[in-house]
């Protein structure tokens, strides 16, 4: 049986390379990608750490998590798509009509 | 050992797609990549012993968040749009950025390292279901008994025919005590083995004339039993070996249905699954009494078994001392849906989150609602949308339905239905 820290570290790992994908790319749609990146490597630790502790608790979460990140990408990518439609790009760095 | 090296070899790939999504100069690459990563946690899912998560991902995430994406990425037509990762050096200003966010993701990945290296794993409990167990008390000693496993006191005072709760235990090796309560005397002792994922009944019988105490562990099966039946055990602390006999059905050659055909003194039968409902035409003989011998003296007949679904039933058949005839006792138990099992998910959904659950919901419905008007108002203000909606309706309202139908039902005025012919 795998032990829990290797979840843990891997978990983090696919985090970070997520967080790197936010940060860096300037692509609206791979940015979006990344999050769900994100979302994953949460998730799996949320399943790591329900078995480390015998309790069902962490998979209704990532259950919730799910369900959440479906509603969050049918409207961030209508979003995207009404962003594209106006604007006719979505480099995430011509997106500043709401700074200050 | 193969799980290691599974989650070796997976957790390289996951973490490649990952770094290959990253990197991708297309967008469609991206997303297979990250298809690629779901599929892996997915196994991930499997090996952390969530199998219904396992699915939901392959067929939320795999199916339907990943086909979205690919489907307005092809809509935009910006497969070639975005120049990649190496555009971005190319922006005044931005050379920074990637120190920056690779210094900090070393920070966040250091920090988490730390954190779960540091921690003593050994020292909490890990992984798969800690043993449960629980005691059945089947000797009559005529004190009251305290029972001890280890350093839990599992009840106060044990009374004959009945079974303490479950208690759940790390793996391991355990001592079980039957204390008197008044004297403080020892009237029982035994080491019991408890492995991992198990859930026993430890069974204290007696044997003989004196009574003296005897063990045995009865595996109680988890998980749900099939629609409509319970499970019944039969344990025989009776002294010669046993079967259990229906007598409401009788067989085709007049012999009664045996139902166990034979269980040894000091062991318990396979479960055995009944219908539920009340029981009682369930009769235990002496092993190879026959069949056929309507009247002939039972050990013990059944009368007004409750058996219900998902429960195990365990009945323990002892002989009292000093008396001809022989005693049954039954202790039940609700089955516990085996860990990260679909019914184990659900069951917790529908009790415990029910209120997340249905405020969820409610979020996904807003959230249909949202993608509803934003795409709503793309259509009313673009303009070859609009034109193109007005030239729709104006279609439709030059052929209303009656027509339709109309032409529908005389594109074929001279046959009338046929059924298909018989033989």
């Amino acid at each position: 049986m795998v032990d829990t820290p290797a979840f843990i570290v891997l978990s983090s790992i696919l985090f970070v390379l997520g967080t790197l994908g936010v940060l860096l790319r300037r692509n609206a749609i791979l940015v979006f990608m990344s999050v769900e990146l994100m979302l994953n490597a949460g998730n799996l630790a949320l399943v790591a750490f329900a078995r480390h502790w015998d309790n069902l608790d962490g998979h209704l979460f990532v259950f919730f998590v799910m369900t959440v990140a479906a509603a969050e990408v049918a409207v961030g990518l209508a979003l995207i798509v009404a962003i594209f439609r106006t604007k006719q790009s979505i480099d995430i760095d011509e997106l500043h009509q709401l700074e200050g | 050992m193969i799980e290691t090296v599974l989650f070796i070899i997976f957790g390289a790939v996951a973490i490649a797609a990952a770094v290959l999504m990253l990197l991708s100069e297309t967008p469609v690459h991206s997303a297979l990549f990250l298809i690629v990563n779901f599929a892996c946690v997915a196994f991930f899912y499997l090996m952390l012993e969530a199998p219904f998560l396992a699915m939901v991902q392959i067929a939320v995430y795999a199916g339907a968040i990943m086909v979205l994406f690919l489907f307005v990425i092809m809509l935009l037509g910006t497969e070639r749009a975005d120049k990649g990762p190496s555009a971005m050096l190319a922006k005044p200003g931005t050379r920074y950025q990637p120190v920056v966010a690779l210094g900090l993701a070393a920070i966040l990945l250091g920090t988490v390292a730390v954190a779960a290296l540091n921690v003593d794993w050994d020292n909490v409990t890990d992984g798969g279901g800690q043993p449960r167990v629980r005691v059945g008390m089947f000797v009559n000693t005529g004190r009251e008994v305290e029972l001890v496993i280890g350093e839990t006191v599992l009840a106060e005072s044990a009374a004959y025919g009945s079974a303490t709760e479950y208690v759940a235990l790390p793996a391991g090796e355990y001592l079980l005590h039957g204390i008197d309560r008044e004297t403080g005397d020892h009237v029982f002792e035994t080491s019991l083995t408890l492995t991992q994922g198990s859930v026993q009944t430890a069974v204290v019988y007696g044997v003989g004339e004196d009574q003296t105490p005897a063990f045995a562990l009865v595996d109680d099966l988890p998980g749900a039993t099939s629609s409509g039946t319970g499970r019944l055990t039969v344990f025989n602390a009776y002294g010669e070996a046993v079967a259990l006999q229906d007598v409401g059905i009788v067989q085709r050659d007049g012999d009664l249905q045996v139902l166990i055909p034979s269980i040894a003194a000091g062991a318990a039968s396979e479960p055995l699954e009944l219908p539920a409902g009340i029981a009682d035409s369930l009769r235990l003989v002496r092993e190879g009494q026959a069949a056929v011998e309507r009247d002939a003296d039972p050990l013990f007949n059944i009368r007004s078994l409750e058996v219900s679904q998902n429960t195990n039933l365990l009945a323990v058949l002892t002989q009292q001392p000093g008396a001809t005839f022989a005693d049954l006792r039954v202790v039940s138990a609700e089955t516990e849906f085996s860990f990260g099992s679909p019914q184990a998910v659900g069951q917790l959904l529908f009790t415990g989150y029910l209120l997340p659950f249905e405020v969820v919901s409610l979020l996904l419905l807003a959230a249909l609602v949202g993608v509803i008007v934003i795409a709503q108002g793309q259509l009313a203000h673009v303009d070859v949308y609009h034109r193109s909606a007005q030239r729709i309706a104006r279609r439709r309202v030059s052929r209303p339905l009656s027509s339709v139908i109309a032409t529908q039902v005389q594109s074929d005025p001279t046959e009338p239905p046929q059924l298909p012919a018989g033989d």
